[in-house]
């Protein structure tokens, strides 16, 4: 009984997974709802950033010399990094840039740079991993190694390295979607591939092909839904994997570069002053860990609502 | 086996290859004047002539292919007139703006990375794999809950940040540690490490987590197999079926993976090392990479790709040595 | 009877699910006596192998309530504390399991596993415990056991694990030896071997058994009595010769009827046409896979190893063959939805062999198959009338029209066409069973190709889905090819009978005379193997 039990259990899975049912258990998750609505808050302050910025009545680039302390070495006068009605978030530490301004700013990068790059990696990944999964025996053995090959090779040294010999005039964010998103989409390719072989050897498929549907029949009609499900969790997972990538490379200075502002890039600069002035710190350290840590667990509740025993995925992130 | 060791062997040589080609496309057929860019920023129009010569950029780009093969497997000169650089074998490059090999530059930065590497790795074992297991036993109760939790916050925060708040909180604040500064372990451990702390600390955190999880999971799903059930209903104690035989299916993952992430780590822990300055491997790219001193760049991406090869073989080899049901093919 | 050995009064088992309790076992009493052999047997779903587990005290620490006593001697399983119940476990009562590869640990020699069990117990050194594990992998037969006690589970074949296992039970020499299915996931041959073992040890050690099966057949060949369980409930027990001869209970008597026989009398077969011109001949036919980790040498396993012959139109051919006799792959070869390596198909008149897909299309409709699994078989994202209605879209027809004919096939194989806008899960076995043969035959092919499709039900499920496909045959004027490994099931419905073995042809004949005087020696070992009803 206990075995007709666990396969019953086992079966589950098989179900469709019907938007109203995904939609229901989404919304009972509570980690899941709160990391949704501090994503949809970041995202509405990006999108809307030049009006806030406008309403504190500041911008990202002006010097504010006169807020410094040029005695201690250029800290902001005043608690806080030298937080105020003005300032809000207070200052930067030798320029006085407003600090609020850059944040934003480094908000509609990382947005910016995150779901850019989601769309090269799932362009590219669904690709391979469709014509691995679908083409014949020998464009999977060549397709495979090559996906092999994208997961294995450590993605952020190879951008660094490509990152190194594009010329100064290429636009960074665009620069950063393309190398993030070519060393990036092997993962997705890998689950589409293994997807879509399981499914071909279902009987259904045989069933699909005995009734005479052509290839591309087949595999949109009975393939390609199987596969979505995993495809949206997956790729809610790259988001915020995509961010602390682009974080990650403005942070070691070969990402977003001045004059526009990244949190990564912030970060990097604040290095130097987290004795002096804390606060120069924590505003983009815990803006970025939250929204990754909003993204993440909101990936983290799709993918339970999707598929409650799915397993979670290995980000490649040191 | 030895079949199965032979044909992974030569698989590796071949991919190694292919990269070897690959780096070389990149970065000294693909930049429109290789020679500013090995050079640096800031090279005189009679130096750039010179480098010209030296790199034979004069010569065919597959002359210059054999050249840079020569390099990595018998070594070769840069020479123009009375200034020869002899690069041994094998040569990855060499570095004009620090007039050394590439590989000389590679070795000196060599165990500032074992030691990060080596040190974090003994401390996300011990704090992952334990946190799993006991996450498994405990599955549903508080004690998951709060290793689960623990683990998702880990995981999720990127390393400069979590890094960050502990150079804050330990340095800035309780002014237990001074910013770490790399002493190499030879001239006195104990300095050694206790600058490496909050650098193991800081890589560990995010590896545990990643370890915690992995674990819990190999282990409820080989709690809830059949030959578990099969010793309980020999009467085996529970403490023998989780010690013995649930937790050796867990570790198998583990096993391989940690492999994996010793050879990926080794070279590419550059958040970490430029976050506390450590003159490591990652260290060594990024510096590069903004000084565009490509040999160096090259040299490395060919050093990490063969890391990752080799790592990544020596986990299948691993996997298939400590899974005895694998069929090696 | 003495006092009994093994006693069970009223035991009850409940799990506690999502919504409310599902009771398993519902008051269920039996005795068994020393040296005795009691059957359980019911459908899945009885509650046969939750009673069986209760006898161990393998429900504590799963959330499982269970009530009533079991008594071991004077020692009362459910009363006993953990300690003493791990005692008796594997000492004094035994179990083997369903399943022999996942019940041994993969990672560990089969001897190191046995010798920890007898440790476990006897505190036995390590060498007395590795002679011990030795001593009874001999005594169940392992050939060369000194040296096989080396070897991990993989490298046993499936019969071999099973004696292992056994092997490991009588490693402490207990009082009881639950079997849980011992034989239902091992071939027919190796089944009566296992079962004979089961017998000898039984004769030599004086220990009772408990057979826990769905097999009235293993049954009637290898207990004295015999208890029928039905939805948890105990419906009937008695000694099993006259249990299966006269049954009281309703359901054992239903039980009884829906049992395929290899002896016994056979429904009558349709004769609406006589069985003459041959509707599709198989010339040579070969199929090659290469083995993994073959490597550059061409190692290859031939799955079905030249097979010639003829289906004639109206017939039902049966298959039938042990795993790996190259069976299913010769039934797929016959649709065409794998590649033959060499050898010819002639379809209606029509040479098919080297057939580009799309040259094969139009022949497809007439070719069609009934699959195994009900799982897999239906897209679990397309609802049963869109599953229906697909091939007939496929071939041209209207998405009305479509739609209209699959509600009549539905309501024709007994399914009730107003569920069509429902998903394949929220039916059971037997019924998705009937969705697949709905859309095989909605293009109306003459050839209907069926690869094992009962062998994932229950009899009387199983009894349903047989009587359908034959007043379909009649209906449709099907011609069938009928897969199976189940001999009693494709003597019920074959005019003519192939036996198949290591991808050959080993006899091919009718079905009466196959069954009554088999000519080749391998069809008589099959035949003495299956167990038969007394």
């Amino acid at each position: 009984m206990t075995a007709e039990l666990v396969t019953e259990v086992g079966a589950a899975p098989e179900a469709p997974t019907r938007g109203r049912q995904v939609r229901q258990r989404l919304f009972a998750d509570r980690m899941a709802m709160a990391g949704l609505v501090v994503a949809v808050l970041m995202i509405v302050a990006a999108v809307a950033a030049p009006l806030l910025i406008h309403l504190e009545g500041q911008d990202a680039t002006s010097y504010h010399p006169e807020l410094l302390d040029s005695a201690r070495g250029g800290v902001p006068r005043g608690a806080f990094g030298g937080a105020s009605g003005a300032h809000w978030l207070g200052v930067e530490p030798t320029t006085g840039r407003d600090l609020f301004a850059r944040a934003l700013g480094g908000a509609q990068i990382s947005f910016l740079v995150a779901f850019g790059t989601l769309i090269v990696q799932i362009l590219l990944g669904v690709g391979v991993g469709l014509a691995a999964g679908l083409g014949g025996k020998v464009a999977d053995s060549v397709l495979g190694r090559l996906i092999d090959l994208a997961i294995s090779f450590p993605q952020l040294i190879f951008a660094i390295a490509l990152l190194a010999i594009v010329p100064s005039g290429f636009p960074r964010p665009l620069l950063l979607m393309l190398v993030i998103g070519l060393f990036g989409w092997g993962g997705t390719a890998r689950l589409i591939r293994g997807q879509v072989l399981s499914l071909k050897t279902r009987d259904y498929v045989s069933a699909a092909r005995l009734s005479g549907a052509s290839r591309a029949r087949v595999a949109v009609r009975e393939i390609l839904p199987g596969v979505s499900a995993p495809l949206v969790t997956y790729a809610a997972l790259l988001i915020p994997s995509n961010m602390i990538s682009e974080a990650g490379l403005s942070f070691l200075g070969v990402g977003v570069r001045p004059p526009g502002s990244s949190w990564g890039q912030m970060l990097s600069s604040a290095t130097t002053w987290f004795q002096a002035d804390p606060t120069y710190v924590l505003v983009p350290g815990l803006l970025l860990l939250v929204n990754v840590l909003a993204f993440t667990v909101l990936a983290d509740g799709v993918r339970t609502a999707l598929d409650p025993k799915a397993r979670s995925l290995r980000g490649g992130r040191r | 086996m030895t079949r199965f060791l032979l044909r992974r062997f030569a698989s590796t040589v071949v991919l190694l290859l292919v990269m070897v080609a690959l780096v070389y496309l990149i970065f000294y057929t693909l930049p429109s004047d290789p020679a500013v860019l090995v050079c640096g920023k800031g090279c005189g129009g009679g130096q750039l002539a010179v480098i010209d010569h030296k790199l034979g950029l004069d010569q065919p780009e597959w002359v210059q292919f054999w050249h840079f093969l020569e390099g990595i497997f018998v070594g070769r000169d840069y020479s123009s007139g009375p200034d020869v650089s002899h690069c041994a074998a094998p040569c990855l490059g060499f570095s004009f703006q620090n007039d050394q090999p590439v590989l000389s530059l590679i070795g000196q930065r060599l165990p500032v990375s074992l030691s990060l590497t080596i040190g974090a790795m003994v401390i996300w074992l011990l704090i992952g794999v334990p946190a799993g297991v006991l996450s498994a036993l405990r599955a549903g109760r508080i004690t998951d809950r709060v290793v689960t939790a623990a683990s998702v916050l880990a995981f999720g925060a990127p390393i400069f940040v979590s890094g960050m708040l502990l150079l804050m909180l330990f340095c800035g604040y309780l002014h237990w540690l001074s910013f770490p500064v790399y002493v190499p372990f030879t001239e006195n451990p104990a300095e050694w490490a206790k600058n490496l702390l909050l650098p193991w600390f800081t890589l560990a955190i995010a590896q545990a987590a990643i370890y915690a999880r992995l674990t819990r999971t190999g282990m409820l799903e080989t709690l809830s197999e059949d030959h578990i059930r099969t010793f309980r209903a020999y009467g085996l104690r529970e403490r023998r079926i989780v010690g013995r035989h649930a937790l050796r299916g867990a570790i198998t993952p583990v096993i391989t993976i940690s492999a994996y992430d010793f050879g990926y780590i080794l070279v590419g822990a550059m958040l970490t090392e430029t976050l506390f300055g450590l003159p490591g491997l990652g260290q060594l790219i990024v510096q590069s990479s903004n000084n565009v001193d490509l040999p160096v760049v090259a040299g490395l991406t060919l050093v990490a790709g063969a890391a990752i090869v080799v790592a990544n073989t020596a986990a299948d080899l691993l996997y298939a040595v400590v899974d005895r049901r694998v069929v090696l093919s | 009877m003495s006092e009994p050995l093994l006693s069970v009064q009223d035991l009850s088992v409940e799990f506690p699910t999502g919504d409310g309790v599902l009771r398993a076992v519902d008051g269920v009493s039996f005795d068994l006596a020393a040296g005795g052999a009691l059957g359980i047997v019911g459908e899945s779903g009885s509650g046969k192998s939750t009673t069986a587990l209760a006898l161990l005290g393998l429900h504590r620490g799963t959330g499982a309530r269970v009530s009533g006593r079991v008594l071991l001697g004077d020692d009362d399983v459910g009363a006993l504390d953990d300690e003493s119940v791990r005692r008796l476990r594997g000492r004094r009562i035994a179990m083997i399991f369903q399943d022999p590869l996942s019940a041994l640990d993969p990672y560990f020699r089969i001897g190191d596993q046995i010798a920890e069990v007898y440790r476990n117990h006897t505190g036995a050194g390590r060498r007395a415990a590795w002679a011990r594990a030795v001593e009874v992998l001999d005594r169940v037969g392992i050939p060369d056991a000194a040296r096989r006690a080396r070897a991990r589970p993989h490298e046993f074949s499936g019969g071999m694990r099973q004696r292992a296992l056994i092997a490991m039970a009588l490693a402490c020499e207990p009082e009881v030896l639950v079997a849980d299915e011992p034989t239902s996931a091992l071939d027919v041959t190796v089944q009566a071997q296992i079962l004979d073992l089961i017998d000898e040890l039984r004769a030599d050690t004086g220990m009772a058994l408990l057979l826990v099966t769905h097999d009235l057949g293993v049954v009637s060949r290898s207990v004295d009595r015999v208890l029928v369980m039905q939805d948890g409930r105990a419906v009937e027990e008695g000694p099993v010769g006259e249990v299966l001869r006269a049954p009281t209970a309703p359901y054992t008597r239903a039980l009884l009827d829906a049992v395929p026989r290899i002896d016994g009398p056979v429904s009558p077969r349709p004769t609406h046409q006589p069985p003459g011109e041959p509707l599709l001949t198989v010339t040579g036919l070969t199929r090659e896979f290469r083995r993994p980790g073959g490597g550059l040498r061409r190692d290859v396993l031939r799955a079905v190893d030249d097979v010639s012959l003829e289906i004639l139109g109206g017939e039902t051919l049966g298959v039938v063959g042990e795993s790996g006799s190259g069976k299913t792959t010769l039934a797929r070869m016959i649709v065409r939805l794998l590649e033959p390596t060499s050898g010819g198909i002639v379809f209606d008149g029509r040479d098919l062999t080297g057939l580009p897909e799309r040259a094969l299309r139009p022949v497809r409709r007439d070719l069609q198959m009934v699959f195994q699994d009900p799982v897999s078989s239906l897209n679990p994202r397309r609802t049963v009338g869109d599953s229906i209605a697909d091939p007939l879209r496929v071939q041209g027809t209207g998405d009305r029209e479509a739609l209209r004919t699959a509600r009549e096939l539905m309501e024709r194989v007994g399914l009730d066409p107003a569920r069509h806008d429902r998903y394949p899960h929220e039916f059971s076995g037997g019924q998705r069973q009937r969705m697949g043969i709905a859309r095989a035959l909605s293009l109306r092919p003459k050839l209907l190709v069926c690869d094992e499709p009962v062998s994932a039900l229950d009899v009387s499920t199983q009894a349903q889905i047989l009587d359908l496909l034959r007043d379909l045959q009649e209906e449709y004027e099907l011609t069938i090819v009928f897969v199976s490994h189940d001999l009693a099931v494709v003597r019920q419905v074959s005019d003519r009978v192939a036996v198949m073995r290591n991808g050959a042809l080993v006899e091919l004949a009718d079905a009466e005379e196959l069954y009554t005087s088999p000519r080749h020696e391998y069809t008589r070992t099959l035949l003495a193997a299956v167990p038969v009803l007394a």
